[in-house]
């Protein structure tokens, strides 16, 4: 995510009642009719759909362990067992994890949309451009948005409520035109989208931002706000990372000791590999010690320990329409 | 091609004698009177990794001598990447307008407003091929099948031939005809077959004899025609495929004999996706053994591919005019 281009989105929404929430320290979880010092915590999975194993992995996580969120992968082959599975799972949330980019090199895919369409969104061979940088420098910011509807309209096609929307590889973190658009179209179809609005601590370490970068995410953030849409406090989105089990475990229980006040979500990527993942992503190790740490009961009596909320964008969205109804 | 599929029942005519003294396309095309040749293609590379690696090997074991790809599915850079260290090899198009498993799905490439009739409700092709005649236009048949071929070029993959996944293609005239006006423009080899047709006859009357008639004009149109088209790998019993390859390669009548496989091999990945059908790694483990070279070897079995045949086809010209 290049926060940096950030700046002049910031200079052009610049407005006071985001910066005074901010420095009031009034958290989303409490604007959203939490406790004061609540600390509620979205355990989401990203990559459903994007191929049998990330299927069989977040299932996994979610049956026998705390996910409580994930976002599925629409221009890949296999969203139907994942579809199917939500069929049983009606109240599980679901959101749509938009795809700008085929990152990996024997397995592929293209956008959802046809060339004529979004021509700036396949790369030579046909397919999604592998890099985040790649996508910015040739598709422009409405053959973004066409894509997104057009995920949008075959998740809904596929009978899938969807409950939030987000963002693969951060390609729409990229440039201020592509997240203003998202965010529009979140607004749009009142869908919350994943953005970041409060204390920052955690996304700040992982991302360093410019202060004008992060002020323009904040202004979109309270714009979603004031649009009926919940914002996110921080982000966690290295945890896939963070190694192999042990290792992963010990840092996760770590940050769920120190996590802060407002709503956090922790992004993992929960796969169990078969023999031919490897021949997709060398991730497969790293994304399997996603599954075992959400199935851990250490981790879980972590959790329960510090008292920390497990919500849902369901949930977000539910408390944040209720508020509305309130004004 | 799982199965030729016809439905224009009317196309059913007489056949049979006209070609008996006939030569065969073996020898048309500049094989020595009495040749048998061979043949052995797979179908389905792209479709899983489970399918690239198992082609992979047949093709290295030697036996399999030409594949085609599905351009829609997932797995697709896997073997285009294999084909950039062996362009010479013979890799084509595998026209495909159906996603026949329940779990792993693909959907067309022209993108699904170009040509909704061509997708489910889901938004994916249709499982079955009746549904695509259906409700598929011969429109959006030809639309499709240039998006495939723009695609394959697109990527750098060879355009060696063109033929029909599930025959998709073969179970409608109107479909049939688009195909045929795509191959010969681009004069890119289709699969068809004209001559001596056993195997044909007995797998599909009805197809056979489609394909009998538009023979002369495919070949004048300067593409290569078969003598024989054999799907009978799919009635194999898997644990005995070697047993029966063996028999088909010590029948083989003179003239080119398209045998078709469709080798997969048993990774978790291809198990959900196919529900375990094992004929498909009875395929891969017939191909792979090495007593299927020494029976080729034995019978002087003369092994081709849609390369070699156009060639050849391209150096006959317009000496031989079928009427």
């Amino acid at each position: 995510m290049k926060y940096l281009s950030m700046a002049a989105l910031a200079a052009l929404m610049l407005g006071a009642s985001a910066m005074a929430n901010a420095l009031e320290g009034e958290t989303y979880a409490e604007r959203l009719g939490w406790p004061e010092g609540t600390r509620a915590l979205i355990l989401h999975s990203d990559d459903a759909g994007m191929h049998r194993d990330a299927n069989l992995g977040t299932i996994m996580a979610v049956e026998e362990g705390l996910c409580n969120s994930a976002s599925v992968m629409m221009p890949c082959g296999w969203v139907t067992p994942w579809r199917d599975w939500l069929n049983e799972n009606p109240d599980f949330c679901n959101g749509l994890h938009i795809t700008l980019t085929s990152e990996w090199g024997s397995y592929r895919w293209p956008p959802l949309s046809s060339i004529n369409e979004t021509p700036g969104l396949f790369d030579a061979d046909g397919y999604m451009y592998r890099s985040v940088a790649e996508v910015a420098a040739n598709a422009t910011v409405e053959e973004v948005r066409t894509e997104i509807l057009a995920q949008l309209t075959m998740a809904r096609r596929m009978g899938m409520d969807i409950t939030h929307l987000d963002t693969h590889m951060g390609t729409v973190y990229e440039r201020p035109d592509y997240l203003q658009t998202y965010v529009e179209i979140g607004i749009e179809e009142q869908i919350p989208v994943m953005i970041i609005g409060g204390h920052m601590t955690e996304i700040r370490q992982v991302y360093p931002m410019t202060p004008e970068a992060e002020a323009g995410i904040r202004q979109l953030a309270e714009h979603a706000w004031n649009s009926g849409l919940p914002v996110l406090d921080d982000l966690q989105m290295d945890i896939t990372g963070l190694g192999l089990i042990e290792q992963k475990k010990a840092e996760v229980i770590r940050r769920l000791r120190e996590l802060k006040p407002g709503v956090t979500q922790f992004i993992v990527h929960c796969t169990e590999p078969s023999e031919v993942f490897k021949d997709i992503s060398g991730s497969g190790p790293n994304r399997w010690s996603d599954v075992e740490v959400l199935m851990d009961p250490e981790v879980k009596q972590v959790i329960e320990e510090e008292g920390i909320i497990l919500t849902t964008w369901r949930e977000l969205m539910e408390r944040r329409q209720q508020l509305a109804e309130n004004e | 091609m799982k199965r030729m599929i016809l439905t224009v029942a009317c196309l059913v005519v007489g056949m049979g004698s006209a070609f008996a003294d006939e030569p065969t396309f073996a020898e048309r095309l500049g094989w020595p009177e009495g040749s048998r040749v061979l043949m052995i293609h797979a179908d389905d590379a792209g479709m899983s990794l489970a399918s690239n690696n198992a082609i992979i090997e047949t093709v290295e074991a030697g036996t399999v001598t030409s594949f085609a790809t599905m351009f829609p599915c997932g797995w697709v850079p896997q073997i285009n990447n294999w084909l950039k260290d062996n362009p010479d090899f013979c890799a084509g198009v595998h026209l495909t307008f159906t996603s026949e498993w329940t779990p792993y799905k693909w959907g067309p490439v022209a993108g699904r407003d170009a040509v909704p009739g061509l997708v489910n409700e889901d938004g994916w092709m249709y499982h079955h091929v009746s549904d695509v005649v259906a409700n598929a236009t011969p429109d959006e048949i030809e639309t499709e099948i240039r998006a495939q071929i723009a695609l394959a070029r697109k990527m750098g993959h060879p355009v060696t031939h063109l033929d029909s996944h599930m025959g998709t293609l073969f179970a409608s005239m109107q479909f049939f005809e688009r195909y045929m006006k795509v191959a010969i423009e681009e004069q890119i080899p289709m699969l068809i077959a004209g001559g001596h047709l056993t195997r044909a006859r007995v797998e599909n009357p009805q197809a056979a004899a489609l394909l009998q008639r538009v023979v002369p004009t495919i070949w004048n149109s300067g593409l290569p025609v078969l003598d024989d088209i054999d799907t009978s790998s799919y009635g194999m019993k898997t644990d005995d495929k070697l047993d029966d390859v063996i028999e088909v390669i010590r029948n083989l009548k003179p003239g080119i004999t398209w045998f078709n496989v469709h080798p997969t091999m048993p990774t978790e990945e291809g198990r959900t996706i196919t529900g375990d059908r094992e004929l498909l790694w009875g395929d891969y483990n017939a191909l792979v053994d090495p007593r299927l070279m020494e029976v080729i070897e034995e019978e002087g079995i003369v092994l081709t591919s849609w390369k070699e045949m156009m060639e050849r086809r391209q150096q006959v010209g317009d000496s031989i005019v079928l009427e």
